[in-house]
């Protein structure tokens, strides 16, 4: 109990919070790879992330749904690894494009912020 | 644009569905939780706990996925109004053609409705109850019908065979005629000459179709006869117009083709005449 309670804590420090809009950016490209759950997206990007970001789930659903109300991601029902329903979402053509604007919006932006603090 | 009125309208009319799939997605990912806290070897009861505390309250996410998916309605109809409003104003050809086809659509439609209201839906405007027999429904018009060639022979009667229409009735409880022709008479004194459409009726007419006047009294049975006391019965809007609705007028003389005549009756506003014409005076 106690080491696992430690893990936590050193979670905990190690997070940071996402700035506005990119964690749409995150499940879009989560997405782009194969359909996942809900609960496998937060996983992946856990994992890919080595815990630095953590997707709670009050965050995860809400934007979940309002990517797939925009037509960005479409869901439907499937069968988990461990043989239960899940709810499947997978991205959707226009979802790709939106991914592909949002990645290099992204970049611009990472790599003028990233000039600024070396240079100024 | 699509997807999301598709999506509206699914948060609006399946609300329930759209709510059983939410609370079945989170259970899942609660399940899949604490399978995995089980996994890293925690109790099964510890590992529920810490997974409802990851989830920081299921309730709450559950609102804030209703959030997203809400149709707000203030807001999202003023949006949607503007922006109707905007394509509208950029598109006026398209404007002015959706707008002409909404008026004449409406207006052709208000025309035809207006027409089978008053052919087909109401009544004819003949009912007073305190006339047991004129029942509209019961109101019949009765023509000539040649077998031979199959068709209506004509619209109008020789009065001599509408005095044995009459006598030989065993059908109606009453049999009225009307004059086809309409009759113009003179009437003079009281102000300007003026032309008056006229008609003679029947001393029946007004009894069978439930009518009463408004003033005096309806033609008595000996007045209809060739010969007859010379008695007019006048519409109610040439009472109005002419008499200024003299309350006294009825019993009073009035001048038609240089004949006097005895006014006895005058018909109630509510009186339609039934034709496509409406007399001002008449005559039995």
């Amino acid at each position: 109990m106690l080491p696992v309670e430690a893990k936590g804590k050193l979670m905990a420090d190690k997070r940071i919070d996402l700035p506005q809009g990119t964690l749409d950016l995150l499940i879009l490209k989560t997405l782009a790879l194969e359909p996942q759950h809900g609960c496998a997206i937060s996983d992946r990007i856990g994992q890919i992330s080595k815990d630095v970001l953590c997707i709670k789930q009050g965050s995860l659903y809400p934007a979940l749904h309002r990517i797939e109300r925009r037509g960005w991601i479409k869901a439907k029902w499937g069968t988990s690894g461990n043989n239960r329903r899940a709810k499947y979402y997978e991205l959707t053509k226009s979802g790709r494009k939106q991914l592909e604007a949002e990645e290099s919006a992204w970049r611009k932006l990472t790599s003028a912020v990233g000039q600024i603090l070396e240079t100024a | 644009m699509v997807s999301d009125f598709l999506y509206r309208l699914r948060a609006l009319f399946q609300r329930g569905d759209m709510e059983a799939e939410l609370d079945e997605e989170l259970r899942t990912h609660f399940e899949n939780l604490v399978e995995k806290y089980v996994r890293s070897g925690l109790p099964r009861e510890e590992a529920a706990r810490r997974a409802r505390l990851e989830f920081g309250g299921l309730d709450q996410v559950k609102e804030e996925c209703r959030d997203s998916w809400r149709v707000q309605l203030i807001t999202e109809l003023v949006q949607d109004l503007r922006y109707g409003l905007g394509q509208l104003r950029r598109n006026p050809g398209f404007t002015a053609v959706a707008v002409i086809t909404l008026a004449l659509g409406i207006s052709a439609n208000t025309a035809i409705f207006s027409v089978v209201s008053t052919v087909l839906i109401h009544p004819l405007p003949y009912s007073e109850s305190r006339l047991s027999y004129s029942d509209p429904d019961r109101l019949v018009w009765i023509t000539e019908f040649d077998s031979r060639v199959s068709s209506v022979v004509g619209t109008v009667v020789p009065i001599p065979d509408y005095l044995h229409w009459r006598e030989q009735n065993h059908v109606f409880q009453s049999v009225a005629a009307y004059d086809f022709g309409r009759l113009g008479l003179n009437l003079s004194g009281n102000g300007e000459l003026e032309r008056i459409d006229a008609t003679g009726v029947t001393w029946n007419f007004f009894p069978m179709l439930g009518v009463r006047p408004a003033l005096g009294r309806s033609f008595l049975f000996e007045e209809d006869r060739p010969g007859g006391p010379p008695v007019v019965m006048l519409s109610h809007s040439l009472w109005q117009r002419r008499f200024r609705s003299d309350p006294n007028l009825v019993g009073t003389m009035i001048t038609l083709n240089e004949k006097g005549y005895t006014v006895i009756g005058i018909m109630p506003e509510s009186f339609h005449f039934p034709a496509d014409w409406s007399p001002e005076l008449f005559t039995p």
